[in-house]
């Protein structure tokens, strides 16, 4: 992860230094201000880009069935995996599990066409905050960049959520701090993690209308188009609806028709990605076979990125 | 983990402690006749020896350069430790050391050279790192190397709505929050500082008093035991009058 990285010159490290003595910053900003914030979904569930300023992670999650540690049969593994800067990723919200029925000793892992697939139980959503020290302590930056961190004496990260309950806290650098400073970072802290949580909550509901209504409407119309419908009736009877809440799925399908709806429903996807990338890159939905009808499902909502001054 | 009372109702810690009460602190100095300062401390069941090497190296014109090496003995733990030194706890904590002397030692002192810190856990129950940077700190002084104060590290957690000083692998495991603090006591400068689990902000004042607290009462431990080692060499040596 260490590579060797080009070091600032003497002039320029003075130069920075000085202005944050004079309460100024490369980028314009004033001392607590964070920068840009800018979340992006991706196309598959659990991916999510996140950029704040120059700064730009990445994160996908996936899950998996695994056997659990014989020590704690009850529990799940996570396993986060982490190249370069950890920041806070909404990327857990987004991602989704596939539902499981377990009946007896039967075990069924519902496939995504026959389930929608669950969001993961988050019990809360921690925002990290770094803060940076100059002149052992005497100045104070919130949301450093990459120069400023050269020259900085030391960084504070603080990891809180909305509730105001700090989860992480981490002093770094050579310097000495006085527990008051300690103090007004986490008061800072509340202010900007309350800011970022309403700004990821945002992008979120955003998500999940584009989302909501673009997968439904999918298998809406490729059922519809493919199959016999026939509501079960001694199941609850949702229709559509069904699909948008995880909820039994109640289309009869006979087997052989089942296959041939995968494969289709399978090209289908193909072709949307397809278009998906063609439309990314010219903007042009150069396809016109009937399952056209899904690609014409705008995904401008999802790509549409909230922003946070 | 939801069984243990971690407090009871009448104040008293599983360890029988109070809640600002220390583990029995026990150390020496001047363990080693090889290595040019060695100290031995016991915190309750942590037990911790440490080592001072100084020499010379051409890497850093203008300081010291501090390095670390923290590694915990394979009959440390309950269960039989693989690696001693090594793995990413071992390098996390080397890494946390070596930023805390680095803060604490006068670097520009000792132009190219360098001085190195070996610090071993011979058996762990919680509060590894401060043990280990208490036990550092004397063989520090035992070596002779000039530090801006004594460095005294103390962890905190917050059982019950109230805080809880020095807290023991039982208390560390339970899932409550743990704050870990090293200050130089004379200026109450925080060196290093980290937390872990939730805790509300609200209560972070009080927890970090708390834990400073425990750091200023460990400096007074230290502080007794490295005068009576000197009185103790002087008498040895003959220095008294």
């Amino acid at each position: 992860m260490k590579m060797r990285e080009t070091p600032l010159s003497n002039c320029e490290r003075d130069f920075i230094r000085s202005a944050i003595a004079d309460k100024k910053r490369l980028d314009g900003r004033q001392p607590y201000d964070y920068r840009k914030i800018k979340i992006t979904f991706g196309v598959d569930r659990g991916s999510c880009q996140v950029e704040i300023g120059e700064t730009r992670v990445l994160a996908q999650v996936s899950s998996e069935i695994t056997t659990p540690k014989q020590t704690r049969p009850s529990d799940g593994m996570l396993f986060i995996n982490v190249e370069l800067s950890p920041m806070a990723s909404p990327g857990f919200e987004v991602g989704r599990r596939p539902d499981v029925t377990v009946d007896g000793n039967e075990v069924k892992i519902h496939p995504v066409e026959e389930k929608d697939p669950l969001p993961l139980s988050v019990h809360h959503m921690p925002i990290c905050v770094t803060f940076a020290f100059y002149e052992q302590g005497k100045y104070l930056l919130v949301d450093p960049t990459d120069k400023e961190e050269k020259v900085m004496d030391g960084k504070m990260v603080v990891g809180m959520n909305k509730h105001r309950e700090i989860c992480s806290l981490q002093v770094t650098g050579q310097m000495l701090l006085l527990k008051d400073q300690v103090l007004r970072c986490s008061n800072i802290a509340v202010v900007k993690v309350t800011e970022i949580t309403e700004l990821i909550h945002n992008a979120l509901d955003n998500d999940r209308q584009a989302r909501g209504w673009e997968t439904g409407m999918q298998y809406f119309l490729v059922l519809s188009l493919l199959i016999r419908v026939s509501p079960v009736n001694e199941k609850k009877d949702k229709g559509v609806g069904s699909i948008g809440e995880g909820g039994p799925s109640a289309w009869e399908v006979d087997n052989e028709m089942e296959q041939e709806v995968a494969d289709e429903i399978q090209t289908v996807n193909k072709s949307d990605r397809s278009a998906e990338g063609n439309s990314r890159l010219s903007g042009n939905h150069g396809d016109d076979s009937e399952e056209e009808a899904t690609c014409t499902l705008s995904k401008d909502d999802l790509h549409n990125p909230t922003q946070l001054q | 983990m939801a069984g243990l009372e971690l407090l009871s109702d009448q104040g008293f810690r599983i360890d029988g402690r109070r809640v600002h009460e220390l583990r029995k602190i026990q150390c020496r100095l001047g363990v080693f006749s090889q290595a040019d300062g060695s100290a031995y401390i016991e915190q309750g069941n942590t037990k911790v020896l440490a080592a001072i090497r100084g020499s010379k190296q051409k890497t850093l014109h203008d300081k010291v350069l501090v390095n670390c090496q923290y590694s915990m003995a394979t009959f440390s733990t309950g269960e039989r430790k693989r690696r001693p030194r090594g793995d990413r706890k071992s390098q996390e904590m080397t890494m946390h050391l070596r930023q805390t002397f680095d803060a604490a030692i006068l670097t520009n002192l000792y132009p190219r050279s360098q001085i190195d810190i070996f610090v071993e856990v011979l058996q762990s129950d919680g509060g590894n790192y401060c043990a280990s940077v208490n036990a550092a700190t004397l063989a520090l002084i035992d070596a002779g190397i000039p530090l801006k104060d004594y460095v005294c590290a103390c962890s905190a957690s917050f059982v019950n709505d109230s805080p809880i000083v020095d807290i023991n692998y039982l208390e560390e495991s339970s899932g409550k929050p743990e704050i870990i603090v090293a200050t130089l006591p004379k200026s109450e400068q925080i060196v290093f500082l980290e937390m872990n689990s939730r805790l509300h902000e609200d209560n972070l004042s009080k927890v970090v008093d708390t834990a400073v607290k425990g750091c200023k009462d460990v400096y007074q431990i230290l502080d007794t035991a490295v005068r009576d080692h000197v009185s103790q060499v002087a008498t040895v040596h003959g220095w008294e009058n």
